[in-house]
């Protein structure tokens, strides 16, 4: 419903954009008519008149108006008007700029965003003629206008602004989105708890222990087990579309499946051995309860939490600075879901961790700091010398990252004008962005400015610095000794006539012996060296309180140079306060630890599903909502409004743990399904309704990866920087925003500096030749070659061993033949190709082709579709 | 010069050569294009692009609004997004010289006698609210203007060889921006937003056009700057990552896009390309499912990316062949190993990838930023670029490429006409001067002017946003009706400005 009327307005506005010309063609001839006589029906002029807010005017009816002044707006000033202003300050403008329209009477009297245009009888303090006059705002844009024009403005207005115009065009008032609709929209309604109704009987599914990974009955010889509530409502909506579940897939695809899925690597053979060495019926869990455990976890499903808050390492915007601190962020992530911090403390952490109760230990006091990196991280324009600009910029690039990635709406939109489509006013947007302006994230306003970062103290580093500070106050006690002892000596030689005033300092221009100046100089360059050396305290990019907490006005049109009178409280969106309430800040508080309670509170309407729809789409491909930053009116509804409800609540029951998501998840029927299945190909080609899992293209980090560790290259260790390191996990690689890698790009990780509602997955020929030339690929496969030539007796075994490595699977015979058949003809082309035999006939090293012929063959066997498509 | 409504040339929007080809695209020259591209049809890009639909990152073209053949919009998927032009374009394609760190208006296509008149004098007009850094006095410039050709235009001596060509030219004197600083007004006239991550204009006509050679980007840039905004310049931010422009590092001798360089000889290479196809149609067949179901597509489309690849190697690395040209149009560009030979090998491969339908080429030439030693400075990167850039005009006039190739120069700002020292400018984003050369647009035409001392954008003020849109507008695009869904809203190129510069049209 909400969505027909904003279809309504924006035909609207489209049948307004066709007849522009001809309305100004009508008003044009509209306006010579009248130059010669009014034709205003008295009703209509009566009417308008009595609803014109400033009187000062006293017109009567028409009769009244003075005649010689009509004609003067006529020909005068109405086509100036129409000429220069109408294109975007009237009811035809395409877009009306600035909410001001001159084509009406009261248009000019009311004004628009910056108040009344006129003030008739007093040139001087009319905004129009200030802003002809290029004094104020600088109208029309395009060009000053004569000095004769500007003087008719001028005139008309010192004689009363007579206009003899009528507002029979009306311009719509009406709020841009229905408030019924929105306050009944889906998405801002609070959770729903459901009682299910089991299709089996003898299944309680409303029982706790359906929440936990459920138990196989052992007589059951596959992976199938029986549904668990996600199940129950999969199952039910694909009952009422006519459709039956899919099969589960088998137990080697379910492997590859899960292992990329939860740490983003391939199964090794040694895991492989293992699952398939598990009892069949228990072997699934384990699986995941292994890979749960798996420190990888944390580095796989960081990276998905990082596309989130635009993760970088470098500046990126106007000055490309690198952000030396950033990664400790990034590890803080990692850590965090590792050990499974609750979801609603890690977003606490993240908005407001510097004002929670500080922990007695450092380390946890630390990670509390780190966390509020999630302010810091983004582009900033360092450069903007209208550091006012810049500041509200940055608030604003907090606001979009903030509202798309915890709330699902697209909270900026509002920065300009109410939302258009959203139940969301400017002064909405200026209440959070007050929250914000609270907030510091710049540690200066220098030239180029600097972000803020707060040094972790620890207890170590604190000691390390007290002994450092005991070596230089020796080596500064050594100094004096020194000093005293020369000045002595000089004052014995008679040298010096009195002794220094301190005597601890050199004397300028002193009469010191070379010996001594070297001495002196030595001393000096000690304890300097020794300062310098002071162990500094770690850095971590982070927030902390604002020393002004500001309620900020309404920038009209989002111009920071013109403010509204009036100040918005610092809060949130009024809409949402309906849900759960928001309390009033006090003075001396930024509010963010109230935003971080209100948005973790559990009634809250919005985390909760928005946080489920993104885990359910990083483990499916696809969300339930299908614009999983958008939950707004124009957003998508879900696809299983009440799996989503309540897979939210029994999240927040179970102490909001995502393991425990992660878990329900993909022990779930519908996760294990094959994705090879066409049934429904022609009515479901989205797989919408879940009748099959769906085939996924790996992201650029797990591609690498893999490649990485197929040739047992992958340095898996976590954290920062090591000595000696190998290929790190992607994850560690450094992501410069001004100048990305361009194997980020070519795998759809395009920008590092907003907020990525989901990865795009292409097929793009760049794909094809990272391929075909990357050395990443072509080291690969000459790595993995040589090991597996090591250890194959013929050609049969090295295919077979390069299946079980590249694709985690054995070759069929079919394949091993094409394979064959491959390397035979790789070796006969190599031969043809090299240098003709030389004539003493002398062998040629056959070996050297094989080898060749191999590493071509693994290239080609990463360069299949199967290598980075996963069932 | 003037533009005829052509057919065919309507109909080559995405330079699909299975169309009637218009008779001046079929010069010799060019045929070995259609070569190229012969057994493709049928294969758009988009085909590829799309093979595995995402929902929810490309949201659908905005629902309130829809038909999509009102809005120009293409469903179906061809290699643009655009399935008819907006209007009649003028131009096909775009070649960009960019002149990095601000050159001087004022000391080269804007003459300021008043500056000589004043010299050492205060300005007698306010100066902006924010400035980048203070400026002193008025500083008359160091070089002499002189008129040149038969429409008289002023041109200092920094640029002669360009002068000789000023007939062609359209200038444009009254263009401003809104950013005071290099990375915030790169960022302007590239994305048109110096506040958020937009995409760049050669993503957009590319996303608008698509490509006209399937075997090369639609989006190349010569030698970008990694600072300043970087990638965001010519990055496609949320458009589809294929209209994201590919650079190419150096320009000069050495040209080199990422991966292009075969690992393995071209026989070795396609019994690979073979044998990876075979085990994938053995991979999937084994998945036993209706031969007309989505994998099948999947993996055609994948094979297709690959064969599309493997012509990209040969076909692109060809375009890098400068010494294919001959001595005397390597002389014209200035190769000749002194001070203009880089520029020049980047402007004769821009011309070369303009000439093989590359949708949109950017060349980039740093650092005019003087901000002290002006007239050394600003002398020797002229020297170095105004070769270059007469000798392309000249090559692109004698090849036919101004009958439907745009080409534009400019810098992200001017500077100021007031001093820094007593030999530097500051940056001036509220006056500055590009020139345009190419079809639908009048040559020797000056449009627009600063103020008498070039500080202020005075008369027809230009601001970037209309520059965009006249762009747009010469490509047959509506800057307003180019849109993309992303985040909950429409977003373009203009964002909510932007007027087509209609004076500038032939």
């Amino acid at each position: 419903m909400e969505w027909q009327n904003v279809k309504r307005n924006e035909c609207q506005r489209r049948r307004r954009r066709n007849s522009f010309q001809r309305g100004i063609r009508f008003a044009t001839s509209f306006a010579m008519r009248l130059s010669t006589q009014l034709i205003i029906p008295a009703a209509a002029l009566s009417s308008f008149t009595t609803s014109l807010p400033n009187r000062s005017l006293g017109q009567g009816p028409e009769e009244q108006l003075p005649q010689a002044q009509v004609e003067f707006f006529e020909s005068r000033i109405r086509p100036v008007l129409i000429e220069h202003c109408y294109e975007c300050h009237s009811a035809d403008s395409k877009i009306v700029q600035a909410n001001l329209f001159v084509d009406t009477k009261s248009g000019l009297l009311h004004g628009g965003d910056s108040g009344p245009s006129l003030v008739p009888n007093q040139p001087d303090q009319s905004l129009l003629l200030k802003a002809l006059l290029y004094e104020d705002s600088q109208m029309p844009p395009k060009g000053k206008l004569s000095d004769e024009i500007i003087n008719d403005f001028r005139k008309w207005i010192a004689d009363g602004a007579i206009d003899p115009r009528t507002d029979t065009a009306t311009r719509p008032e009406k709020p841009w989105v229905d408030p019924a609709a929105a306050a009944s929209h889906w998405a801002f309604q609070p959770l729903k708890p459901l009682q299910l109704v089991s299709p089996n009987p003898s299944s309680d599914l409303n029982s706790p222990t359906s929440s936990q990974p459920n138990k196989l009955p052992t007589n059951q010889p596959t992976v199938a087990s029986s549904p668990n509530r996600i199940d129950f409502f999969v199952e039910e909506t694909l009952q009422k579309k006519g459709m039956l579940p899919g099969e589960q897939a088998d137990a080697m695809v379910l492997l590859r499946r899960l292992t990329f899925d939860l740490i983003g690597l391939p199964p090794t053979l040694e895991e492989a051995e293992r699952y398939l060495n598990d009892p069949p019926e228990l072997r699934y869990e384990l699986l995941v309860d292994r890979l749960l455990s798996s420190p990888q976890y944390g580095v796989r499903w960081a990276r998905h939490w990082l596309d989130s808050v635009r993760y970088a390492n470098s500046n990126g915007a106007d000055e490309n600075h690198d952000m030396p601190n950033a990664w400790r962020y990034r590890d803080w992530v990692v850590d965090a879901l590792n050990d499974d911090l609750p979801f609603d403390a890690f977003v606490r952490h993240q908005i407001a961790g510097d004002l929670l109760p500080p922990p007695e230990d450092e380390v946890q006091r630390n990670r509390l700091i780190t966390a509020t990196g999630f302010w810091v991280l983004g582009p900033k324009m360092l450069a903007e010398q209208d550091k006012a600009k810049m500041q509200i910029d940055i608030v604003d690039e907090q606001i979009d990252t903030f509202s798309r990635t915890m709330l699902g709406v697209t909270l900026s939109c509002a920065r300009c004008h109410d939302h258009k489509f959203d139940p969301f006013t400017q002064k909405d947007y200026f209440a959070l962005a007050g929250v914000l302006m609270s907030t510091r994230t710049m540690a200066d306003q220098a030239f180029v400015s600097n972000w803020m970062e707060r040094e972790l103290p620890t207890k170590a580093r604190h000691e390390e610095r007290a002994s450092h500070q005991t070596k230089i106050d020796e080596a500064t006690q050594t100094r004096h000794l020194l000093l005293m002892k020369i000045h002595q000596e000089l004052l014995d030689q008679g040298k010096l006539p009195q002794p220094s005033e301190n005597n601890k300092e050199p004397i300028k221009d002193g009469p010191y012996t070379e010996e001594m100046k070297k001495q002196i100089e030595d001393s000096q360059k000690h304890l300097e060296s020794l300062q310098k050396g002071m162990p500094a305290f770690d850095r971590a990019m982070a927030v902390e309180e604002a020393k002004e907490k500001v309620d900020m006005p309404v920038h009209l049109r989002g111009n920071h140079l013109k403010a509204s009178e009036e100040r918005v409280p610092r809060g949130v969106p009024k809409i949402l306060v309906n849900a759960i309430e928001f309390p009033t800040i006090p003075p001396d508080q930024s509010g963010r630890m109230q935003l971080a309670d209100w948005l973790t509170n559990p009634q809250h309407p919005l985390l909760a599903r928005v946080m489920v729809n993104r885990i359910w789409m990083w483990h499916f491909g696809q969300p339930l909502v299908s614009t999983p930053s958008n939950f707004g009116l124009k957003g998508q509804t879900p696809s299983h409004p009440e799996l989503l409800d309540d897979l939210a609540i029994r999240w927040i029951e179970q102490g909001w743990s995502l393991k425990w998501l992660h878990r329900e998840i993909v022990t779930s029927n519908a996760y294990r399904r094959t994705s090879r299945d066409a049934r429904y190909e022609e009515s479901d080609p989205e797989n919408r309704w879940l009748w099959k899992q769906n085939e996924r293209r790996l992201e650029m980090e797990p591609i690498r990866d893999s490649l990485l560790a197929c040739s047992s290259r992958l340095d898996t260790r976590l954290g920062p920087p090591l000595q000696g390191e190998g290929p790190r996990r992607s994850i560690y690689l450094n992501i410069n925003r001004a100048a990305l890698d361009d194997l980020f790009s070519v795998f759809d990780y395009v920008d590092p500096a907003s907020h990525i509602e989901q990865r795009p997955v292409t097929t793009v020929p760049s794909q094809a030749l990272f391929f075909l030339n990357n050395p990443i690929v072509s080291t690969a496969s000459e790595t993995l070659g040589e090991q597996i030539a090591k250890n194959s007796q013929d050609d049969r075994e090295s295919i077979d061993q390069a299946f079980r490595k590249v694709l985690g699977r054995a070759p069929s015979s079919r394949e091993i033949d094409r394979s064959l058949s491959f390397l035979q003809l790789c070796i006969d082309t190599l031969a043809e190709q090299s240098q003709p035999t030389p004539p003493s006939g002398a062998p040629v090293d056959k070996q050297q082709y094989r080898t060749a012929a191999l590493n071509a063959f693994i290239h080609g066997l990463f360069s299949t579709r199967e290598f980075i498509w996963i069932e | 010069m003037q533009y005829k409504h052509d057919e065919n040339l309507m109909q080559s929007i995405h330079g699909n050569t299975a169309q009637p080809i218009n008779s001046r695209c079929v010069s010799p020259r060019r045929s070995w294009m259609r070569n190229v591209a012969r057994g493709l049809s049928g294969i758009a890009l988009a085909d590829l692009i799309a093979a595995h639909p995402v929902s929810g990152w490309a949201e659908p073209p905005s629902q309130g609004n829809q038909n999509p053949a009102e809005l120009g919009l293409d469903t179906s998927g061809t290699s643009g997004t655009l399935q008819n032009f907006h209007f009649p374009p003028r131009v096909k394609r775009v070649l960009f010289v960019f002149m990095h760190g601000g050159p001087s208006h004022v000391d080269t296509f804007d003459y300021k006698p008043e500056l000589t008149r004043l010299h050492g004098q205060p300005l007698p007009i306010p100066k902006p609210r924010v400035q980048f850094s203070p400026t002193g006095n008025l500083l008359k410039s160091p070089w002499e203007f002189k008129q040149y050709g038969e429409t008289g235009t002023w041109v200092s001596d920094l640029f002669p060889n360009v002068a000789k060509h000023v007939d062609r030219l359209t200038f444009i004197k009254s263009l401003h921006g809104s950013n005071e600083a290099h990375g915030g007004a790169l960022l302007k006239i590239h994305t048109g937003s110096d506040t958020f991550v937009r995409p760049s204009m050669g993503a957009w006509v590319s996303y608008g056009l698509g490509s006209e050679n399937a075997n090369l980007p639609s989006f190349v840039t010569i030698n970008p700057t990694l600072g300043h905004g970087g990638v965001r310049n010519f990055g496609s931010a949320f458009l589809p990552p294929i209209h994201q422009g590919t650079r190419i590092a150096g320009g000069g001798k050495e040209s080199k896009i990422e991966n292009l360089t075969p690992k393995y000889s071209s026989r070795l290479q396609r019994l690979q390309l073979d044998m990876s196809r075979d085990l994938d149609r053995l991979h999937y067949e084994s998945a036993q499912l209706s031969p007309a179901n989505a994998i099948d597509v999947a993996v055609q489309a994948r094979q297709e990316s690959f064969e599309l690849a493997y012509r990209m190697q040969s076909e692109a690395l060809e375009r890098f062949r400068i010494d294919d040209e001959t001595a005397e149009t390597q002389a014209l560009y200035g190769i000749d190993g002194g001070p203009t030979d880089t520029f020049g090998r980047q402007c004769l491969l821009a011309r070369r990838l303009s000439e093989a339908g590359v949708r949109f080429v950017q060349v980039s030439h740093a650092y005019w930023d003087q901000h002290s030693e002006l007239k050394e400075k600003h002398t020797e990167l002229a020297t170095q670029v105004d070769k270059p850039i007469a000798g392309l005009i000249e090559d692109m006039n004698r090849r036919g490429l101004f009958e439907d190739t745009l080409l534009i120069w400019g810098g992200e700002f001017g500077r100021t006409p007031t001093a820094q020292g007593d030999n530097g400018r500051d940056h001036n984003p509220h006056a500055f001067t590009w020139w345009m050369c190419g079809p639908g647009i009048k040559p020797g035409f000056s449009y627009g002017a600063s103020d008498d001392f070039g500080f202020y954008a005075a008369q027809d003020k230009v601001h970037v946003h209309d520059l965009h849109a006249t762009l747009l507008h010469l490509l047959g695009i509506d800057h307003e009706r180019l849109t993309y869904r992303y985040g909950g809203r429409d977003f373009r190129l203009t964002d909510i400005h932007g007027q087509v510069i209609k004076e500038l049209f032939a």
